[in-house]
């Protein structure tokens, strides 16, 4: 469908593109992240869920480079993020990253928060920006509001405009940190086809989200965190049917209970 | 109105002068509460407590015993100071301490997951700062910082303080030459004048930013978007 779908199905392998080995973070006295293992495949779509407070937003704000861990490893596409600037940059030019609240640029219109990335960061001619956006804000069906400021749309809107502007950016890994938990019901469809139409295009994803029905119907393996720890790591059906710890359960029990 | 006509070139003079100082402080402010205003939100704890500390000290000491201070305390460190240089250092220390609070309010009010996100896309922090925050940050500072320059221009009268020949000094010099001369006091008369002038030089000013500040949220509402909270305005007191 896309340029990304095409590298990521060219390179088809199944090669850890995002490594983390034995990773802590502890903020303060908290120890956050508890010695987190786990490798992500080039193409793999990965639903992170668990209780709040469980570290999983901070985990995958480590991916990028927005909270730095203090111990173990953490390799993203052959890049070590070692704490330096320039391994910093390597990551976050090839990861892109979508939050909870849009966090578009509000003195930009819409074409615009899309192309600060690629014309100020990679380099790229104006003109050749620009129809990268459309064709993203084609994909994600908002073409018409480009020159929209962000304020203008709806949350949902708001949000598919973020996830353009991450793909602007011609990442080998999206990260989804909650990114339907501050919409609206009626908007969080919207969001999530756009994000089942992301994963069928073979990009590489790790959602945090409470989303079950993304989870069953996208992911190719759910882990549940609880307390800074995997407890538990399973396909969706295994994990949906048959939650092997307690604390999968309860949790499980009162997610669908909604 | 004689007396004012006949010592125009004198209050010219004063004037042009005040002018002078006005220009200078107010760029030397401007400068100094950027640089210290940007300490105040940067994340080095050394740079944030500096600027805290200038910031403190600056807006807890009157502003005459600072411009004294300047003026007879810089020979002693071996620097000679005209009452020009004096004024304009001190009035500049002094509006730049409370620009700096200004300004760093103004990149206070930006919520922090603008810089987030910003930094996620992977711009570099001086291209966070200059096209992510600070074009946020310029709606909530401009009208305080109208207000401080507006005190700034009044505060230039205190340099006839220590000699400088400003419009205040002028004026005063032509009152107490008429009273020598006549025996009769043309205070009211002079003083009446020099009101009016700082009034419409200030008037004028706060009418200029007025405008800018209603195109700017004139064109932040056509955005839909929020208006910014406009934090409390500079230290009243001189």
């Amino acid at each position: 469908m896309t340029a990304s779908a095409a590298t990521a199905e060219g390179a088809g392998g199944r090669d850890p593109i995002v490594s983390l080995s034995r990773v802590n973070k502890w903020f303060g006295d908290f120890h956050a992240i508890k010695g987190i293992s786990l490798q992500v495949n080039q193409g793999e779509r990965v639903v992170i869920c668990g209780p709040s407070g469980s570290g999983k937003s901070t985990l995958i704000r480590c991916i990028n480079g927005l909270e730095r861990h203090q111990e173990g490893d953490l390799t993203v596409n052959g890049t070590r993020l070692d704490g330096k600037s320039a391994s910093l940059n390597e990551v976050r030019r090839k990861v892109g990253m979508v939050f909870q609240h849009f966090n578009l640029f509000p003195h930009m219109t819409v074409l615009k928060n899309l192309t600060v990335g690629p014309t100020w960061i990679l380099g790229r001619p104006r003109e050749e920006a620009k129809e990268t956006a459309l064709a993203y804000l084609r994909q994600v069906r908002i073409e018409d509001q480009a020159y929209k400021y962000p304020a203008q749309l709806s949350g949902g809107q708001q949000q598919r405009v973020a996830i353009a502007r991450a793909l602007c950016m011609k990442p080998e890994v999206m990260l989804f940190d909650e990114p339907t938990s501050a919409l609206d019901p009626e908007m969080v469809k919207e969001v999530l086809n756009t994000m089942i139409e992301l994963a069928g295009t073979g990009m590489t994803m790790i959602c945090v989200t409470h989303e079950m029905g993304f989870a069953r119907e996208v992911a190719d393996r759910v882990v549940f965190m609880d307390e800074g720890k995997i407890a538990e790591e399973a396909v969706p059906s295994e994990f949906f049917s048959a939650p092997k710890s307690g604390r999968a359960k309860a949790f499980l029990d009162q997610i669908l209970v909604h | 109105m004689q007396l004012i006509i006949e010592n125009f070139p004198l209050l010219l003079t004063g004037l042009w002068h005040t002018l002078q100082l006005a220009i200078v402080t107010l760029l030397g402010s401007t400068v100094i509460s950027v640089a210290f205003g940007l300490m105040g939100v940067a994340r080095s704890g050394v740079l944030r407590a500096t600027s805290m500390a200038y910031v403190e000290f600056f807006r807890d000491i009157p502003l005459i015993v600072n411009v004294l201070f300047v003026y007879f305390g810089a020979p002693l460190i071996g620097i000679s100071l005209d009452p020009f240089g004096a004024a304009t250092i001190s009035f500049s220390l002094w509006g730049g301490a409370n620009g700096a609070e200004i300004v760093r309010s103004g990149f206070n009010s930006v919520p922090l997951h603008q810089e987030r996100s910003a930094v996620a896309l992977g711009l570099k922090p001086w291209e966070v700062m200059w096209y992510v925050l600070a074009p946020q940050a310029l709606l909530p500072i401009i009208p305080p910082f109208t207000g401080l320059f507006s005190l700034l221009i009044q505060a230039t009268s205190l340099a006839s303080m220590v000699g400088a020949m400003e419009f205040f000094r002028t004026s005063q010099i032509i009152v107490e030459r008429t009273t020598m001369m006549t025996g009769y006091s043309p205070a009211f008369l002079v003083y009446g004048f020099v009101l009016l002038v700082y009034f419409v030089i200030c008037a004028s000013l706060s009418a200029l930013t007025k405008r800018l500040e209603t195109s700017l949220s004139e064109r932040q509402s056509r955005r839909g978007g929020r208006k910014a909270a406009i934090p409390q305005a500079a230290n009243e007191s001189i």
